[in-house]
């Protein structure tokens, strides 16, 4: 857990973090978005101690971080930031090992650790360990980079806008992977981003913060349906509102009895890609399908029903 | 009938099209083979007497040396490979070497001590021409980098062989070398030690205040400014103005004089290239570090590297190429700037060099310069050599 109590940064009389407060809970995916200066890298900066508060404090399970050592409390956060920030003298396999290595792993613990880490991210270890940053395609890339953060098996991990300098096709692949090994080890994961369709699609929580105030901390459904300013509205986009309110549920979640022909949609698909899918198809309904059976149907009456603000 | 002659003109062999550079290099060398080749003179400091590629060498061997030329300013003038150019170049350069030895002995007459044979215009014209080619086609090539060094010391090694064969043993400058041989050698020592040694001081020096100023901001401007007006004394003025502090040193600090500091000899020539090795040393450090990637500085401060930590295991890792340009560039000024250092007696290869300019024997004169210029290059080569090797990423630990 990170309790981030009343913390203010200002530099020369402006504040650029001013007087905020919020606790990110275990194992959850906390997303801080807003434009550029609106302070959201600086308050994340501040949990490794990058930037020292004013005033305030912070506290990781409870312990307030101003009495650990810097370098020792940032050995114990994983951190990946945009552009991947690999050293670009080290291959793969030194890069990954560089918090390990800091920490005095011995050689095979952390050669395990490489190989085990380089083949989540399906890089082939044998293929990849020894090759320099500069020899992988910018996706390949941003994958070390958040191996490394995740090298000495960190309970939370810092991300700066770590999918800022990807393709959409490779952003969507990242994102996923991220959804999949925060699921797998339970890491409480902080990550900032200025694109709300991300911080939709990865947050539990998201902060949206502007010229240094948070203005709201809320699940994303309630962000949508009740944003707290003009503002934060706006970050959303208002034409945006329903579909994106629609892309936080699963067709699972929503089936409904009865049989429809034509081609079936997966039951892991979101509601959003259902909906489209039926616009752009023409028809009322799709069937749908779990391990390739039809188990029921999905209609655009009920979708329409649930693109709508909730009262 | 367009189809026709553009057949024509397709199926004319590429090589048979001219080369710009080579029409330079075939003008020079062209110039080279009008000018004399050797110059004959009866003593050391009398003018010298012209004589041709023909009157300087046997006839089989003028010959020989004939078709060798013809060949090289073929080579050099058509679109060929670049390979067959660079290995021309080499035989053409090897010839010419060969040659003027055989004509310092052909020339001199029997028995005669006196008489003197040095190369003439015309040679170094055409050594001056092929080397441009060779080094056109070195260039071209992108050779590796151990490649490179492989060359020069092949080019060293045949260069020695020459030397140790006795081939050039008639020409005028080996015959200089021959009555300073011992001279020769303790002046190339001292040589060797006021332009390495200072560069070595000043890399001991320079890295650390560079990192100094890279970490403290507010001294980089003071400190940068300061060493550029260093730099701006002229050399003969920096040799001279430190003789009166050095001499005071020598004279009321105990000790000072026992390890060889003086007013006059090695010691201020040491200081005054120290002086000169600085600035460019300082700041390439400070370039180098500065040119590291924020990014990568950032992920290293984030992932809970000390200061220290991230200076050696990033920040001066990826300097180093940069830091080594700037090594590279006062190390070549240095083995140059050293022959002054004659001047204030601190010795090297300026001695002969300004011998050679009182006693007007150019002969001299060369045999200071040349194996300067010989030194300057080799430095040169290697050092750029190590610079590519560390700036490609192809360090491993």
């Amino acid at each position: 857990m990170i309790e981030i109590d009343n913390i203010t940064k200002t530099y020369d009389a402006t504040a650029v973090v001013d007087q905020v407060t919020l606790t990110i809970e275990p194992r959850t995916i906390c997303v801080i978005v807003g434009t550029s200066g609106s302070g959201k890298t600086t308050l994340m900066r501040m949990i490794n101690k990058l930037v020292k508060p004013t005033s305030g404090h912070i506290r990781i399970d409870g312990e307030d971080i101003g009495t650990i050592h810097a370098y020792e409390l940032r050995r114990r956060i994983g951190y990946a930031i945009q552009g991947h920030g690999l050293f670009p003298h080290r291959t793969v396999g030194q890069n990954i090992a560089t918090v390990p290595k800091l920490l005095g792993w011995d050689k095979a613990k952390t050669a395990d650790r490489v190989d085990e880490l380089l083949s989540l991210f399906q890089l082939d270890p044998g293929q990849f360990r020894d090759r320099l940053p500069h020899e992988l395609s910018g996706g390949q890339q941003q994958r070390v980079g958040v191996a490394r953060a995740l090298a000495a098996k960190p309970n939370i991990l810092l991300m700066d806008e770590p999918y800022g300098a990807l393709d959409p096709v490779i952003r969507a692949k990242a994102q996923e992977d991220l959804l999949n090994i925060q699921r797998r080890f339970g890491t409480t994961v902080v990550l900032v981003t200025h694109d709300m369709e991300e911080a939709i699609h990865l947050g539990d929580k998201i902060a949206v913060m502007d010229k240094g105030k948070l203005l709201q901390f809320a699940q994303p459904s309630e962000i949508i349906s009740r944003p707290a300013t003009p503002f934060v509205a706006e970050l959303i986009g208002t034409s945006e509102r329903p579909f994106r309110l629609l892309s936080l549920a699963k067709v699972a979640d929503h089936i409904e009895t009865g049989a429809v022909d034509g081609q079936p949609i997966d039951a892991k698909a979101s509601l959003r890609d259902a909906y489209a899918e039926l616009l752009w198809s023409g028809r009322p309904a799709l069937p749908v399908q779990r391990d390739g059976q039809i188990v029921g149907q999905v209609t655009l009456a009920a979708l329409s029903r649930l693109a709508a603000r909730p009262q | 009938m367009t189809t026709v002659d553009n057949t024509a003109i397709s199926s004319r062999p590429n090589w048979l099209a001219l080369d710009k550079l080579g029409i330079l290099i075939a003008l020079l060398a062209l110039a080279g083979t009008v000018a004399p080749f050797a110059l004959f003179r009866a003593n050391r400091i009398v003018l010298g007497e012209p004589r041709s590629v023909f009157e300087a060498l046997p006839g089989f061997s003028a010959g020989v040396l004939a078709v060798v030329l013809l060949g090289g300013f073929l080579i050099a003038l058509l679109r060929l490979p670049r390979r067959t150019k660079l290995v021309g170049g080499f035989v053409v350069l090897a010839a010419l070497f060969i040659a003027i030895g055989q004509s310092a002995s052909f020339l001199t007459p029997e028995g005669d001590t006196f008489a003197r044979v040095s190369p003439g215009a015309g040679f170094w014209l055409l050594v001056f021409a092929f080397a441009l080619l060779v080094t056109d086609a070195l260039t071209r090539l992108r050779f590796k980098p151990l490649v490179r060094i492989a060359i020069l010391v092949a080019v060293i090694a045949a260069i020695a062989l020459l030397l140790w064969s006795g081939a050039w043993n008639q020409l005028s400058m080996l015959k200089e070398y021959g009555t300073r041989a011992a001279a020769f050698w303790t002046e190339g020592r001292t040589h060797l030690v006021l332009a390495f040694g200072s560069v070595a001081i000043a890399t001991l020096i320079g890295v650390p205040v560079g990192i100094f100023c890279y970490k403290i901001r507010p001294a980089r401007a003071a400190v940068l400014n300061t060493l550029n007006i260093v730099q701006t004394i002229p050399s003969i003025a920096l040799f001279g103005l430190l003789i009166a502090p050095l001499a005071w040193v020598a004279a009321n600090v105990p000790g000072a004089s026992e390890i060889g500091i003086s007013g006059i000899g090695a010691a201020p020539a040491l200081v005054a290239l120290f002086a000169y090795s600085l600035l460019p040393i300082v700041s390439n450090t400070v370039v180098g570090l500065l040119s590291v990637s924020p990014a990568a500085v950032d992920a290293a401060k984030g992932m809970g590297m000390t200061n220290r930590q991230r200076l050696m295991a990033v920040e001066l890792p990826l300097a180093f190429p940069v830091i080594l340009t700037g090594l590279r560039i006062v190390l070549v000024q240095n083995i140059g700037l050293a022959t002054i250092a004659a001047l204030i007696g601190g010795g090297g290869f300026g001695v002969f060099v300004f011998q050679g300019i009182g006693q007007t024997a150019m002969d001299l004169v060369l045999l200071g310069a040349v194996p300067t210029v010989v030194l300057a290059f080799a430095a040169a080569v290697v050092l750029d050599a190590a610079i590519e090797m560390t700036s490609r990423g192809g360090r491993r630990p």
